[in-house]
């Protein structure tokens, strides 16, 4: 049962029976509630690509554990052909449902982990790689949705996590106990752990040697006692929730908005052959590291292009209804946009192509970190400029257009069909307003903003990463300074 | 399939009503030790926020007996803790070698028994 599809995995989710909270109301069934429901559906059709023959060379991978055929999302890379399906994986999902695919962070995540734990079982003769491994292949046996959990609270920034008023801003352990761990806490802007089986999580950054604490990583089950999850609730939540069975007037009807919650750890128990990582503050850091560059190069690189794919063909089609496609700055605007999604995909795929084994001896493969943040850095600011033009030749119509349904309504319908037909009915033109509305003024923006870490991260890990001192030279050499006479000896010959 | 070194790391868990083993699950291990901290810390069934379902829980060796508040008839039970199982990462295993063993009874039956 490698692989299991979008049915088996509904069926699935129909049993679990998690404790969330959205919008004012406990919710008793994922699958009953509109907005739970479009999480559902989109992890649901991440099932179905792995079944479709064209999407497969993407979409499954072989384990590395047992050699059988697994989701991509529950495989470690161990090869540069592994992160570039690995990233192809991301841009194909963000095309097939314009939202989250909700596995991604947990793919990551047990990157992360499979490349740390070896680390640690080396350094320290811990046994997390293998109980790890134990548990990718109990993961992967099922084809268990699996989410991740990175983000802390934080409380006030200017606080060591030791120092917080509120201790549960970091999650952090309560007790340690025979047969396992306790912890305590939150995690934040968490995405889709609702409808998975299973979340991995990991210390939110580097810690210091006395938060040893904080220092946590596990897998921890759907509806464990003490967990809960308190939903993001927008105006889109709203929407969608006034609309009900009528999704065909939102801006993505079935796979929505990214839903996102806050995870509430309430004294959770984790047995130990969850638990990866249990006070050694010294490999936090390095874990999320890991984590990141990978997250970088698939979120920032592949997924929003995927995104911006969308944008684009939707754009376009705009321009169409109302006949300005072929005017010059029409096409020279979709000709940016492309440019920015593409220049972020080229740094995805540059960043597959120089991965590496880290740690050396490991067996698995991460991607290259410089262009992977340069992946991130560039779509957190292209993305704004991709969603500028997309409202710009939408026109107005994006934010000023009335609901969809009252095109057909006896009496405003037939006027507002004359108001809004242009090169194409009114119902196209409506359509595609509302989906460009659903990019342009919806939450994606600062999502693709803070997604994978917010762009100061990526610039201090510029600073890092970049070998400043030799382009330095560089220039000297060429301008002959100093006792760089390059260009002197070579006007002599 | 999965290979008989990570095979080995799943544990095997027996549900029995009236003495009878209506269904075996598969879990990675802890999964017992998880079921048996909701039951007996957490003094609930994962998936069930109801208070009161649990009425009893006692472990003993690797055998938990659980008595649930009301009148419930076997297909009802097997319901429910089919759920709280999967609802904590285990489950249904045709032929699995079970260590441990849930045992589930109604407390209204247990009451007209006596």
């Amino acid at each position: 049962m490698a692989l299991i599809t979008s049915q088996q995995y509904l069926d699935s989710i129909r049993k679990l029976n998690p404790r969330v909270y959205i919008g004012g109301k406990w919710v008793k069934n994922l699958l009953d509630h509109p907005v739970t429901k479009s999480m559902v559906m989109a992890n649901a059709a991440i099932y179905d690509l792995a079944q479709q023959p064209e999407h497969q060379a993407v979409m499954v991978a072989k384990s590395h554990l047992t050699g059988e055929p697994v989701n991509r999302n529950l495989n470690v890379a161990t090869s540069i052909h592994d992160l570039d399906m690995r990233q192809e994986m991301a841009l194909l999902t963000s095309q097939t449902v314009g939202t989250c695919n909700y596995r991604c962070v947990g793919c990551d995540a047990l990157n992360a982990l499979a490349s740390t734990t070896f680390e640690m079982d080396r350094d320290l003769g811990t046994k997390y790689n293998e109980r790890f491994n134990k548990w990718l292949a109990y993961a992967q046996k099922n084809d268990l949705a699996v989410s991740g959990a990175i983000t802390d609270a934080k409380g006030d920034r200017k606080k060591r996590p030791t120092q917080q008023d509120e201790p549960d801003v970091f999650l952090h352990l309560v007790e340690k106990r025979d047969d396992g761990i306790v912890v305590r806490g939150f995690k934040v802007s968490q995405s889709g752990a609702i409808g998975s089986h299973e979340t991995l999580v990991l210390p939110g950054g580097g810690l210091k040697d006395d938060e040893g604490g904080c220092a946590l990583a596990f897998a921890v089950q759907n509806s464990v006692p003490g967990l809960s999850y308190i939903c993001q609730y927008n105006a889109y939540s709203a929407e969608r929730e006034m609309f009900g069975d009528e999704i065909e007037e939102l801006g993505n009807p079935v796979y929505g908005q990214r839903e996102t919650s806050t995870m509430v750890f309430d004294n959770v128990f984790i047995p130990w052959d969850r638990v990866f990582m249990c006070g050694e503050t010294k490999y936090a850091g390095r874990l999320v590291s890991r984590f990141a560059k990978a997250h970088r190069m698939n979120c920032g690189g592949a997924c929003k292009v995927g995104f911006a794919d969308a944008i684009i063909g939707g754009t376009m089609l705009a321009a169409e209804y109302i006949g300005v496609e072929k005017v010059p700055h029409i096409q020279e605007k979709i000709i940016d946009m492309v440019r920015l999604s593409e220049t972020s995909h080229a740094c995805a795929i540059a960043a597959a192509m120089r991965g590496r084994e880290e740690p050396k001896g490991s067996g698995v493969y991460l991607p290259d970190d410089l262009f992977g943040n340069a992946a991130k850095l560039n779509i957190a600011h292209g993305f704004w400029e991709i969603i500028k033009n997309a409202g710009d030749i939408g026109g107005g119509l994006v934010v000023t257009m009335p609901r969809l349904k009252d095109l057909k309504d006896p009496e405003v319908g037939p006027t507002l069909k004359k108001v809004f037909g242009a090169a194409a009915p009114a119902e196209k033109r409506l359509k595609v307003a509302k989906f460009l509305q659903h990019w342009s003024a919806g939450l994606h923006g600062p999502g693709t903003w803070h997604g994978a870490g917010a762009p100061q991260t990526q610039r201090f890990m510029f600073t890092v990463l970049t070998d400043f001192e030799k382009k330095k030279k560089i220039a000297k050499k060429l301008m002959g300074m100093e006792d760089d006479e390059a260009p002197k000896a070579a006007a002599k010959k | 399939m999965v290979s008989k070194e990570y095979e080995a790391a799943f544990e095997g868990i027996a549900v029995k009503i009236g003495g009878k083993v209506t269904g075996t699950y598969q879990g990675l291990g802890g999964t017992f030790a998880t079921f048996v901290d909701c039951c007996l810390r957490k003094k609930t069934l994962a998936g069930f926020h109801q208070k009161g379902l649990l009425s009893r829980a006692a472990l003993k060796d690797k055998t938990l007996t659980l008595t649930l508040s009301g009148n419930h008839t076997r297909p009802k039970l097997i319901e429910i803790v089919d759920i709280a199982l999967q609802n904590v990462g285990a489950y249904p295993h045709q032929g699995v070698d079970t260590a441990f063993i849930i045992g589930v009874k109604s407390e209204d039956k247990e009451k007209k028994g006596r």
